[in-house]
């Protein structure tokens, strides 16, 4: 070690002016490196509208019957977070319940098991991602209120899925904000039955 | 379910392969007698001397223990003060596009406390609480000093071993620069790089609250110093904080890479790789059985849910218990997130606590009860298992009537009490807290689930505070005053005994002279002692919680779907 403390008694007013500098280093290094890093993601970062976020004002976008539907949400307009019910809170499944009701009378034709991503809340509560067996499930009801082809909504489906990430990292997953936004495009703005995009 | 365990295997092994390549540098960052070498060594030097000379630490100069000690709490206190200034002053700050006014005094101070301690428990929501001003001038700088001062604590305490016949530990201010500066900042900038490339946000301008921010740069440091505080209310489960699974696997391998390189490079510094080796099975052989637990419970379908839904796992629907996690992570990379940041201190989310399993929820708290060890936080999860080290040591040699030594220094009465203390003051503090706010009613009315899940959201609350993680079962209203001042009553108390103790401690063994290694050794790098200390942790840590668990997870495990609640 270095020359011994006994050379020079501690005081706490050094250590007070050792500790506000310290802090003021570091505050000047972390301005510095916050910096640097929106400096790298306008260089080399996807850019904006990279990542989807299923907010409230997304889905109000994408709301009815013409649309995909994402997750149902427990976030606020400006928080995130999720519902917060533990696994066996009545409230947790009764509101699933009401999901699943939900889901069956909207997709009349779907008879199989709901997928359970569908009627759970996400941690985020922006989650913009279904399973790729929820995606295709509303794929009859869509194709019926857009009057677009059934075949056209199922193959723009199975172009949407995202798979996992070198095989390994993640779940298969469709992204509705996405979906609902190529799907908008394919609709032909003269039909009658179009879902209105409210802005 | 094969294919989830074959994706966290890969993700442990991404996490030990960034730790074995920041060993070499972690280990020369120990020793101040001489120089780094190298370039890096030279620049990082040059930073060093400028940093101090002008805190008037320059050149440094070796602290006695007492000095070190209170060192690092003037340190916390000036923290302390500034950041309390920043979140008080909000409102007439800059960068503040959202016009947010002064945090309330409870919320600030809980806050402040929490960021200062290395906890990050948060009682606010981000992006309605706290300007980009007050992100990155507070919390940001507070998420490299608070690890840093953990990781000079563990300095201390290998310096204890390396060291002979020393009165003094090293130069408390030398230590913290080098850890900031030197080692969690080069990790932060890469990890945030990764970040930003799989999409997460890092804007400066008027964007904030839901919409972006600096996010990437905060989330990055959160999760290499074991902070976890994260830039939005649901952390790093937001979409513009982890976007894409790779993000969250990255996030899970950086969390662990520093705790588990300090082990490593403990044996490095002791000169001894054997040892450092044995201190990284225990953690191991602590850490993958309750994961695999986790993992079980979180994939499993919740029998408590009606029929006809879908759960399971196969090719285009990935199920298990969904609620409260992300899509796109799946369940069983979303159990091993909660495993890494309960196990290190980190405390970070990637999906809702208060929604897990109850065997994944008694797992979580597990970790965190064990007090912080099993990986546990940067320097201070070291520092404390080695404490445990000494108290595995001491049991043995009272089993074969010898006196115990570590590592080739005696353990006498002294280091006992010290090593006790920092160990029994988080999990005292804990079941105190826990006490009090189950029978005050205007305290136990905050939990928001009925039953004994209500209880473990008290109890968690408690355990993540006392212990420094600063998870959360979240649906808690903890932002009354008697649970903002109580709940930072016991981040304080549980960090200084922690540090203080450590820090004394490694002095006291600093100041020892090597006994020499006879036949009646323990030798303490072989698979007997490796069963030993992860027996002393689970053993302290089951006597402590294992009755309050057992009111709260293991009690909501046995009721079963649908059994009775309340």
């Amino acid at each position: 070690m270095t020359p011994d403390s006994a050379d020079r008694p501690p005081s706490l007013a050094g250590m007070l002016r050792a500790s506000t500098m310290l802090v003021a280093a570091v505050a000047a290094m972390t301005v510095a490196y916050t910096v640097a890093m929106a400096a790298f993601a306008t260089l080399a970062g996807p850019g904006p509208g990279a990542v989807s976020l299923l907010t409230q004002e997304a889905a109000a976008k994408f709301a009815g019957e013409g649309w995909f539907q994402g997750r149902p949400s427990a976030a606020s307009e400006t928080v995130s977070g999720g519902s917060n019910l533990g696994p066996s809170n009545p409230a947790l499944i009764a509101r699933v319940e009401r999901s699943v009701a939900g889901v069956r009378a909207d997709n009349p034709r779907h008879s199989g098991p709901v997928p359970i991503d569908l009627v759970t809340t996400s941690a985020s509560g922006f989650d913009p991602h279904v399973s790729p067996m929820a995606a295709r499930l509303q794929v009859p009801r869509v194709a019926t209120r857009t009057g677009l082809d059934e075949a056209t909504v199922a193959s723009l489906v199975e172009r949407s899925i995202e798979r996992r990430t070198f095989g390994l990292f993640g779940s298969p997953r469709v992204d509705v904000v996405r979906l609902n936004r190529a799907l908008s495009d394919m609709v032909p703005p003269q039909r009658d039955n179009l879902p209105s995009e409210r802005r | 379910m094969t294919r989830a365990w074959i994706e966290i295997a890969a993700t442990l092994a991404m996490a030990l392969v960034v730790a074995v390549a920041i060993v070499p540098w972690l280990t020369a960052l120990l020793p101040t007698e001489r120089p780094l070498h190298g370039l890096l060594g030279r620049v990082a030097g040059a930073i060093e001397r400028r940093l101090l000379g002008a805190a008037g630490a320059w050149p440094a100069r070796g602290m006695r223990p007492g000095e070190y000690a209170a060192s690092l709490v003037v340190l916390h206190a000036v923290g302390f003060v500034v950041l309390l200034g920043v979140l008080r002053l909000q409102g007439l700050l800059p960068w503040n596009p959202q016009g947010l006014p002064a945090v309330p005094w409870g919320i600030a101070v809980n806050t402040v406390v929490s960021f200062v301690t290395n906890t990050n428990w948060q009682s606010y929501a981000g992006e309605t609480t706290l300007s980009p001003f007050s992100q990155v001038f507070g919390l940001t700088v507070q998420n490299f000093i608070a690890p840093a001062m953990g990781i000079a604590t563990m300095f201390v305490v290998a310096r204890g071993f390396v060291l002979s016949g020393s009165g003094t530990v090293g130069n408390c201010w030398q230590d913290v620069v080098r850890a900031a500066v030197m080692l969690l900042l080069p990790l932060a900038v890469l990890l945030s790089a990764l970040l930003v490339r799989e999409g997460a946000a890092q804007t400066l301008g008027a964007l904030s609250g839901p919409a972006g921010g600096p996010v990437a740069s905060q989330t990055a440091i959160a999760l290499v110093g074991s902070n976890g505080g994260g830039y939005f209310n649901a952390n790093s489960a937001h979409p513009l904080a982890t976007p894409t699974p790779l993000a969250n696997a990255l996030q899970i391998a950086f969390m662990l890479a520093l705790p588990i390189a300090a082990c490593l490079a403990f044996g490095r510094w002791i000169a001894d790789r054997r040892q450092g080796r044995a201190i990284l099975l225990a953690n191991a052989l602590l850490f993958l059985p309750p994961l695999a637990l986790l993992v079980t419970a979180e994939t499993a379908p919740n029998r408590a849910l009606p029929a006809g839904i879908a759960q399971g796992h196969d090719a285009d629907h990935d199920g298990g218990s969904l609620e409260g996690k992300e899509a796109r992570f799946g369940t069983g990379a979303s159990a091993l997130f909660v495993a890494a940041a309960t196990a290190t201190s980190t405390g970070a989310v990637d999906a809702m606590h208060d929604s897990l399993s109850p065997l994944g929820g008694f797992v979580a708290l597990w970790f965190i009860s064990l007090g912080e060890v099993v990986f546990g936080g940067v320097g201070t999860g070291l520092a404390g298992l080695v404490a445990y080290a000494l108290l595995a040591v001491f049991v043995a040699g009272l089993m074969v009537g010898r006196s115990p030594e570590y590592l080739g220094k005696r353990i006498e009465a002294r280091e006992m009490k010290l090593a006790m203390l920092a160990l029994l003051v988080p999990p005292v503090t804990t079941l105190l807290g826990t006490a009090v706010a189950a029978v005050r009613p205007a305290m136990a009315a905050a939990a928001p689930n009925p039953g004994p899940h209500g209880f473990s959201e008290l109890l968690y609350a408690f355990a993540s505070a006392a212990n420094n993680n600063g998870s959360a079962f979240a649906g808690l209203d903890a932002a009354s005053l008697s649970w903002t001042l109580g709940l930072a009553a016991a981040m304080a108390a549980g960090r200084m005994a922690t540090i203080v103790c450590l820090v004394l401690l490694g002095g006291s063994l600093a100041a020892k002279r090597p006994v020499a290694v006879s036949s009646g050794t323990l030798p303490t790098h072989g698979p007997l002692f490796i069963l030993m200390l992860a027996g002393a942790v689970v053993l302290v840590g089951a006597l402590a919680f294992l009755p309050a668990l057992a009111l709260g997870p293991l009690a909501e495990a046995l009721e079963g779907p649908l059994g009775g609640t309340r």
